[in-house]
């Protein structure tokens, strides 16, 4: 008997771990025209600055609203038309030092939009990016950071095209994809407000 | 043949048999594990797909390519990819509005955008396909003058009169599709049919798969040993 469950231990341990692993939001499930939609929320707006900021003793939010000239020179380098009119951009510092930006977007993943947060050091690179609402009942692998630290060092030269710059999530392309045109799109918006030399590039 | 004989033949064509066995599962198990990590296997190729000429520049072509869409000045004798925002894959179909030939949509098998300054700034164009939990595969369009889209889904015709900002069924589209048994296969075959939790049970057993064969074989060849002695 004890050698029985000598054997079957370690299997019921490992299948455990498998079912146990992935999990960490609160799951909310709520019925869709899409079908069972399961709203994963991981970080509030507030857990996520307070996380990607966690060194900062100033946190200050700047509202920006381009003029049409601006917008039309945003859209030039994105080569995407900007529906937004207004963007909030959070800052942060500490001991007078700029920590740098961070935007919460919210990009449509295949059938719900998926919210995340974009956070950029001060030379405007990608530092972190977190998901902070998922959607959708499948595909949330894209909330992984084995995903998500390919977008670390990223600036606004690369392309970050999917499954050439950055390797999709398998079975979450769609999602994989909206992450990838988010971040392109925060690099684009915060550098055409805080433009390099200004940013002490 | 003795009785001893017939036993010990047995036992050598069972083990061969289960050598091969084994290594059908390890190919099983390791193929399934290249398809949870594509990127190992490194990027697909970007075929081109469709072609278009611009009728108001000479010699300016776009093409739609797995990964987007691309533009020539030459006439196609080099190509520039156009650096869009969220670009669709696998684009099937370029279209110039015919009298608006500044209107340029572009059709991938799951995203359509269009310009509206003849390829410089796009914007994709929701396709609301009132399917539940399903996303239709676009595999054609067309644009009739006036502007009117005409989008082929493997779910039936679909068609906008306002740029795309409503879409209608033309004809029937609840024709009942057969299951996508392809798809079906290889989400079984990489576990993800059970979401996340079924990519690790299949990277896991692919890892065990790997170990009792391996295990195997050394048994196999001590076994084989003591038997010979």
């Amino acid at each position: 008997m004890k050698k029985l469950l000598k054997q079957i231990l370690p299997i019921v341990a490992l299948i455990l771990v498998s079912v146990t692993g992935p999990a960490r939001g609160q799951d909310d499930l709520t019925e869709s025209p899409d079908g069972p939609e399961a709203v994963k929320v991981y970080f509030t707006p507030e857990e996520a600055l307070a996380k990607v900021f966690s060194k900062a003793d100033t946190l200050w939010t700047e509202e920006w609203s381009p003029t049409p000239q601006e917008r039309t020179e945003l859209e030039n380098r994105l080569a995407w038309r900007i529906e937004e009119e207004t963007f909030v951009i959070h800052r942060a510092g500490r001991d007078g030092q700029d920590l740098g930006y961070a935007m919460i977007t919210q990009e449509q993943g295949r059938f719900k939009p998926i919210t995340f947060i974009v956070k950029l050091s001060a030379t405007m690179r990608v530092d972190m990016v977190l998901v902070m609402v998922y959607r959708e009942s499948r595909g949330d692998g894209v909330k992984r950071q084995r995903f998500l630290k390919q977008f670390r060092g990223k600036d606004s030269s690369d392309h970050l095209r999917l499954n050439r710059d950055i390797v999709g999530v398998s079975g979450a392309t769609m999602s994989s994809r909206a992450l990838a045109t988010g971040v392109k799109k925060v690099l684009g918006i915060v550098e055409m407000k805080y433009p390099p030399t200004e940013a002490g590039k | 043949m003795t009785e001893k004989q017939m036993k010990s033949g047995l036992r050598l064509s069972h083990r061969w048999v289960g050598t091969l066995a084994a290594v059908v599962l390890l190919v099983a198990g390791v193929t399934g594990f290249l398809l949870q990590h594509p990127a190992w296997l490194g990027p697909p190729a970007n075929l081109p797909l469709t072609v278009a000429a611009d009728p108001l520049i000479r010699d300016r072509l776009l093409r739609g390519t797995h990964w987007g869409v691309e533009q020539s000045q030459d006439g196609g004798h080099s190509w520039r990819e156009i650096p869009m925002l969220a670009p669709p894959t696998d684009v099937v179909r370029i279209v110039f509005t015919p009298g608006d030939p500044l209107v340029v949509h572009a059709l991938g098998t799951d995203a359509l955008v269009v310009s509206r300054d003849g390829g410089r700034i796009w914007q994709a164009i929701p396709v609301g396909t009132a399917e539940p939990g399903r996303q239709a595969i676009f595999l054609d369009l067309a644009v009739a003058p006036g502007g009117e889209l005409h989008l082929l889904t493997d779910a039936g015709l679909l068609a906008s009169r306002d740029g795309g900002k409503s879409w209608d069924w033309t004809g029937p589209h609840d024709v009942p599709r057969t299951r996508d048994w392809r798809r079906f296969v290889h989400d079984l075959h990489t576990g993800q049919l059970a979401g996340a939790v079924g990519r690790r049970v299949v990277e896991i057993g692919a890892l065990a798969l790997l170990f009792i064969t391996v295990t195997g074989v050394v048994l196999f060849r001590r076994n084989g040993r003591s038997m010979r002695q």
